[in-house]
């Protein structure tokens, strides 16, 4: 891999540029593999680096039906939230937290990991109760959450001064001081190029169609570039993974929503941390290219609430907060379909058919849990069973890894069926 | 030298100026230096009379920047007006009228920022291409993207976000018609007038605030009359037409999902109203039109390409097709001396307009290699010099690039360019026409109706796709012949207005050539960079200004692996900004289609995505006081507030939370109206529940579907409780079922279930897999309900005006639903209740509940009734186990904890750690409420632990921030344990 420095940037300026190389390479598929993961985004290339990192397995490819990163969703991802501290996956996120710190570094990609803290604004009594637990809970775990009085409100975004609180009686707020934005897009691109250093094939342009089997076991994949062998598949398709798992007779208790974000065009820096507002389900932020962004915060389905009424919900939102930005043009918007578990407990490793694996279920945490997700993914291919933290990765980073319980690990043919009661 | 020198004088009959009114001279400042203009002038018509070629700063690399266009079609451009009191907006100076006192300033970074970034960017330039950052600062430590990113952020030259610009009104209207024209050009006004004409219904935009596109640059005739005259007359009919509606100043903004299209309408021009509305709820800002309509025709006409050169951003360039309009429109001419670049023939109309209004045309460049034609005529016969086969490689400038000294031309061919030198002409101004390029509507937020552009691979541009209801026609469709527009259009319009379904593109048969002998078709390949042997690196060759991206900044990312339009919009920030000509920056694409060697023509698809090209304000309404959702009120708010009570929003619904007394504290309130919920009766108002009726054959199938009850053990005046499951398991909430008669059952939800019920009756009845023989009435709005709580509930009944023969439990039994009469209106009585005391819910029909309140606070002065609101519910159900804030599932029970002191409150979100054998202590959960239980005389928790049951009895240790403490892990109905501690 070409290491990119700022000797490396000096370098290439003095020679026009003319040494940049493919930050992966444009690989065809072989006909025959170890391991086949299925989704090209962050999730399947972080597994697929976690791979032949932890373990050294570097007969693996990433099949992805389009290119990587270019996904029409939201950029950003928020590092963590404080609530998910508490969720029973929550081992996951903090162990994303750490992982993240060092990233860039170890990737050799800037993933622009940006620290602006975030604040969780509360309209009334019973949420600044619930925001008094979440600290409660998030400080145990080290998170450093403590409450902002309406003047901190006031000095963290200057545009909510006292009669602006007033008018939208805030009633205070969460601030995390260590809340922070990920580039999603930088992310997939970062764990690409890493893996790609490794030996590991990225295949782009390469559309799954269907699993193959011989006998009880998965035997590869049949795709738009011809039938791929492979001892191992890992479904890390996001949406098209309840599709291809029901060709392998296996039904994913799955149930889509939608998350939605509406963005501006760019503006001078306004706006430091990211703002929350659970209330209305939105939360703002302003991208490094001066873009206002306001996206929800938990999914929604579509039938509960369409496309159209949710980006009305969030600009007149965005409107409430910073009625000054009502004359600011809107450049884009998204409705990413996320699919996720009922109880919100991530899916992730081996299932009832042999050789086949699936990450999937994270609903909105997709965004959040990428290379923790990836990480023990790649445990659980590699070793069968979750392991420890193995040799090969930098100490300190990981204390332990400890698979969620709840729906994780072994699912049968036929999962419990939607509105059983348990 | 005159400030007005850039105006040509009035001429007799040659229509120069036809918008100014040269009487009226108007006084505007801008960067702060006056300048005089005319009435009728655009910002940005006024400050090229003026001289004025820089009207801004390029984000990235800090470049100077004038304007290349003159209307909407510009896409930089952008000023910052603003009025007295530090209040600003960034407007598109084409867009602008300018009025007396005007006020903008160009958009340029902090003096700091330019001090830095100017030298900065020069120097380091090479290396800081885009893409870089993500090849640097990646450490954590010192020199890291933390520090860096606020720098980065601060020094991009965005514009300010608009300041003092809050409230004024956006308003949405919903409209109606047969046939929907997009566009008041030529062929718009042509499509609208035989629509009319046939009888439909016709809705006709144009974004722009006159009619007539482009035709006042053409001088051409149509009808025998001039075309401008022409216009005028047609549009003055259709405004006199009953069946016509004309929408200026409105712009097509999408389709939506229900197959509406939005169109958005700027009702107030920026400017001094505009900065009134402000706080204004009057003053409509924007309106947003959905518009619901049969037929649409797309005559959105077409937009000038430019060229890749090097420095082809410099002030002073211009599209040719700009540069007329500006002179026919406001008499400005781009300046002195100029020159023509074009492969086509349209740009010769400009050089011989102006070379009529007394400007040099030092050469005009042509990369056709043999033309001929009308033009070249015109052209000769003015005694212009023209170089055939002949391109632009290089603009000159001096002054840091503001002022344009000449241009360097090149031969195409490869052998000529290599026998001759590159030949330098010297001009002021540089015209340029690459051909032109039908507008493609924005693809909806959803709708991907419009989403596929047809590649025209003869012609090389893209078209809009055509479906069953809608079509192009004129210049939107790639039709540029005068005579072809107008029986293009006609011809759409009468297809219209017969609700004839749009023939899937008409195949082409046009005359190559309009009537007027103009050639229409232009030599396509304008992203060509010549010469071609030095375009390896061309990093000063514009593709996208607004992101102030080169040739080379894309070359590279696609060497790099990013060779997706999606992808390098994220990598390089491409079409970063709103650019709402982006989906025709073809250059772009043909860059890109280049370097990765994909046929251009896929990559049109992967272009097209969902645009949102409207203001935040139109997008949230007029109503911007409340966010989601109606508020509700109850019907009996007022004899509530009568009581004193205190409101609290529980989602949608504005309900009492407690009635607190003179001198009480809210706190005081609710514990006293809990204590009395035990020991003496209050009543409730618990109408936000959602209620519905299911009468019919299946009705006790479809409840047993809905909620977990035996429906055929439900006897006839009977209810009960019933569990509400998710979609998944999991009980989400408790709800009332009952049996009026044989078929008719009663379904009463707590006020947050009732859209998830009313959600999945739909989804049972409404999905067509079955046929059922039910009939669902949601009746949440017709009844109002009153519980009545506490074990003196039915000595209040007796007192009454109720005929009914008794309460004991023989006439009314728990679990007993009785039909009566009060005051000659239905009454419904059930005894159920799921706080542990003698309940009773009396429902009446809404409009009467007032009545029954007066008769319940009557009778009450003899029982000691008190109102009891929500909080103190909220208390006593959490007495009995339940919180909305804690809830199992297959896994995790709900558990009672019990501090050891009882007046100790356990800290919510505390770690809940149990000590095992070993002497290690592990995390099991957290406390989720914590509460004073008022009748239970201690504190009270609860808590959702895995395998939770088999725990009650155990000591767990409670860890909080404040320190440890200790609980024991009880049954969470704590009410009960506490009388039967009392009895034992």
């Amino acid at each position: 891999m070409q290491r990119f420095s700022v000797f490396t940037l000096a370098r290439n300026a003095i020679g026009s540029n003319r040494d940049w190389q493919a930050h992966w390479r444009q690989a065809a598929p072989k006909g025959d593999y170890d391991i086949v993961i299925v989704g090209g985004g962050g999730h399947g290339l972080a597994t697929a680096y976690y791979l032949a990192r932890r373990h050294g397995l570097r007969r693996v490819a990433v099949l992805e039906k389009g290119a990587i990163g270019a996904d029409e969703q939201t950029p950003h991802v928020l590092t963590i939230r404080p609530e998910t501290v508490a969720a029973p996956a929550g081992e996951i996120f903090e162990l994303t937290r750490s992982l993240y710190r060092g990233l860039s570094r170890q990737l050799n990609f800037n993933i622009q990991f940006s620290v602006r803290g975030a604040l969780r604004l509360c309209l009334d009594e019973t949420e600044l109760g619930e925001c008094r637990a979440i600290m409660e809970i998030g400080n145990a775990e080290g998170l450093k959450l403590r409450m902002a009085s309406g003047r901190k409100i006031g000095r963290l975004v200057p545009g909510l001064g006292r009669a602006a609180r007033q008018s939208l009686n805030i009633a205070g707020g969460l601030y995390q001081p260590k809340g922070g934005l990920v580039r999603a897009d930088a992310l997939a691109w970062a764990y690409a190029r890493a893996a790609d250093a490794q030996g590991i094939d990225i295949v782009e342009n390469c559309e799954v169609y269907r699993l193959l089997r011989r006998g009880d076991r998965i035997s590869g994949v049949e795709t738009s570039r011809g039938p791929i062998r492979a001892r191992k598949v890992a479904l890390v398709a996001g949406e098209a993974s309840t599709a291809l798992a029901g060709h392998a007779g296996m039904q994913l208790p799955l149930e889509t929503a939608r998350f939605r974000t509406i963005m501006s065009e760019p503006v001078r820096p306004l706006l430091n941390p990211v703002v929350s507002v659970p209330a209305w389900n939105m939360q703002v932020y302003q991208a490094a290219g001066g873009e206002i962004l306001a996206s929800d915060i938990t999914p929604c389905r579509d039938d509960v609430e369409d496309d159209a009424t949710a980006f009305e919900r969030l600009a007149r939102g965005l409107v409430r907060l910073f009625p000054d930005l009502a004359s600011l043009r809107l450049a884009r918007s998204w409705s990413r379909p996320l699919s996720g578990t009922y109880d919100g407990n991530p899916m992730v490793g081996r299932t009832g058919t042999a050789g086949l694996y699936v990450n999937c279920g994270w609903g909105a945490a997709a965004l959040q849990a990428t290379p923790a997700s990836g990480l023990i993914l790649a445990d659980a291919i590699a070793g069968g069973e979750p392991q420890e933290a193995a040799a090969g990765y930098e100490p300190g980073q990981i204390e332990a890894i400890a698979l969620p319980t709840p729906s994780t690990g072994h699912l049968g043919p036929a999962p419990a069926r939607a509105g059983a009661v348990v | 030298m005159a400030r007005t020198s850039f105006r040509v004088e009035p001429d007799q009959g040659n229509g120069l100026g036809h918008l100014i009114d040269r009487e009226r001279v108007v006084r505007f400042r801008f960067d702060g230096r006056s300048y005089q203009g005319y009435a009728g002038d655009t910002l940005a018509s006024a400050l090229l009379a003026n001289g004025v070629r820089v009207f801004g700063w390029s984000p990235r690399l800090q470049r100077p920047r004038g304007i290349m266009g003159a209307g909407a079609e510009e896409v930089d451009g952008r000023v910052m007006l603003r009025v007295a009191g530090g209040r600003e907006m960034a407007v598109q100076a084409t867009e602008t009228p300018l009025y007396e006192g005007l006020r903008a300033r160009s958009i340029r970074a902090t003096p700091a920022a330019r001090l830095l970034a100017g030298p900065l960017r020069v120097r380091l330039g090479a290396m800081m291409r885009a893409g870089a950052e993500f090849k640097t600062f990646k450490a954590p430590g010192r020199i890291s993207w933390d520090l860096f990113e606020p720098i980065a952020r601060r020094l991009t030259n965005g514009a300010p976000a608009p300041q003092g610009t809050a409230g004024g009104r956006y308003e949405h209207f919903h409209l109606h018609c047969d046939v929907l024209v997009a566009g008041g050009g030529i062929a718009g006004i042509c499509a609208a007038r035989k629509a009319a004409a046939g009888g439909a219904r016709v809705v006709l935009c144009e974004q722009a605030p006159r009619f007539g596109g482009l035709a006042d640059i053409y001088s051409a005739r149509i009808e025998g009359e001039p075309a401008i005259a022409w216009m005028r007359q047609q549009c003055a009919a259709l405004a006199r037409a009953n069946n016509v509606q004309l929408l200026a100043n409105t712009r097509i903004a999408g389709t939506l999902a229900s197959g509406e299209v939005a169109a958005v309408e700027r009702c107030l021009d920026p400017g001094p109203q505009w900065f009134a509305a402000t706080g204004n709820e009057e003053a409509v800002r924007e309106r947003v039109w959905r518009i619901s309509a049969k037929r649409i025709i797309l005559a959105t006409g077409a937009v000038e390409r430019g060229f890749l050169f090097a420095n082809n951003d410099r002030p002073g360039l211009m599209m040719a097709s700009a540069a007329r309009a500006h002179l026919y429109r406001h008499g400005v001419i781009p300046g002195r001396k100029g020159v023509i670049y074009t492969n086509n023939d349209d740009a010769y109309r400009t050089a011989v307009l102006l070379r009529q209004a007394g400007v040099e045309i030092a050469r005009i460049v042509d990369t056709r290699p043999n033309p001929d034609g009308i033009a070249i005529g015109h052209a000769m016969a003015a005694g212009l010099h023209l170089s055939f086969g002949a391109a632009v490689s290089e603009l000159e400038t001096i002054g840091r690039g503001t002022r344009i000294t000449g241009v360097r031309i090149v031969p195409t061919t490869r052998a000529a360019a290599r026998t001759s030198a590159a030949e330098p002409v010297s001009c002021d101004f540089v015209c340029m026409s690459a051909g032109w390029d039908p507008v493609l509507p924005a693809a909806g937020a959803t709708a991907g109706e419009w989403a596929s552009p047809q590649f025209d691979e003869d012609r090389q541009i893209f078209l809009p796709g055509t479906s069953g209801r809608q079509i192009a026609v004129g210049a939107a469709n790639g039709t540029f012949a005068l005579g072809d527009i107008i029986a293009e259009a006609s011809e759409a319009g009468m297809a219209a207005a017969w609700e004839s379904p749009f023939a899937h593109r008409p195949p082409v048969p046009r005359e190559k050539r309009g009537g007027s002998g103009w050639e229409h078709r232009f030599a396509p390949a304008s992203w060509t960079v010549y010469p071609p042997e030095e375009s390896g690196e061309a990093d000063r060759h514009f593709v996208d200004l607004r992101a102030d991206l080169t040739v080379a900044d894309i070359k590279l990312a696609v060497r790099e692996g990013y060779w997706t339009p999606a992808q390098l919009r994220r990598y390089i920030g491409l079409d970063g900004a709103t650019g709402r000509q982006a989906p025709h920056n073809i250059n772009a694409l043909a860059v890109i289609a280049a370097a990765s060697g994909t046929p251009l023509a896929r990559l049109a698809n992967r272009w097209a995505r969902p645009v949102t090209d409207l203001s935040v304000g139109a997008l949230a309404g007029f109503d911007l006081g409340r966010l989601g959702g109606p508020e509700r009120q109850l019907p009996l708010a007022g004899q509530h507030t009568q009581e004193g009570a205190l409101f609290r929003k529980y989602d949608d619904w504005n309900l009492p939370h407690c009635y607190p007394r003179k001198g009480e504290t809210r706190e005081k309130a609710v514990v006293r109206e809990a204590v009395c919920l035990r020991q003496g009766v209050g009543v409730m108002d618990l109408t936000a529940r959602g209620k519905f009726e299911l009468a019919g054959p299946q009705a006790a199938e479809l409840l047993a579907g809905l909620v977990d009850v035996p429906a055929t053990r439900l006897g006839i005046g009977e209810c009960r409780l019933a569990a509400i499951h998710g979609d998944h398991g999991g009980m989400i909430d408790v709800a009332i079922a009952g049996r009026l008669d044989a078929s008719r059952y009663l379904l009463l939800t707590a006020a947050e279930v009732a859209p998830i019920m009313k959600r999945r009756i739909a989804s049972l009845v409404g999905n067509g897999l079955q046929r059922w023989r039910v009939l669902v009435s949601d009746e949440s709005e017709h009844w109002a309900h009153l519980a009545l709580a506490g074990p003196r509930a039915r000595e209040l009944l007796r007192w009454l005006p109720v005929r009914t023969s008794d309460w004991d439990d023989a006439g009314l039994p728990p679990g007993g639903l009785a039909e009566m009469q009060f005051g000659g209106h239905p009454l419904r009585v059930l005894r159920i209740g799921d706080l542990g005391e003698l309940q009773y819910e009396l429902a009446i029909s809404a409009s009467h509940a007032s009545s029954l309140w007066l008769a319940l606070s009557e009778a009450g002065k003899k029982a000691g009734l008190m109102p009891v609101g929500m909080g103190a519910r909220d208390l006593v159900l959490m007495e009995m186990g339940r919180n909305r804030r804690v809830t199992g599932d297959g896994g995790r029970k709900v558990v009672g904890l019990l501090s050891e002191d009882p007046q100790e409150l356990l800290t919510e979100g505390a770690r809940i750690m149990l000590d095992d054998a070993l002497g290690e202590s592990s995390v099991i959960a957290h406390v989720a409420a914590s509460e004073m239980g008022p009748n239970l005389g201690r504190s009270m928790a609860l808590a959702a632990i895995a395998d939770g049951h088999a725990l009650i009895g155990r000591q767990v240790r409670i860890a909080s921030q404040g320190g440890d403490t200790f609980a024991e892990v009880v049954d969470p109905v704590f009410h009960e344990q506490a009388r039967q501690d009392q009895d034992g």
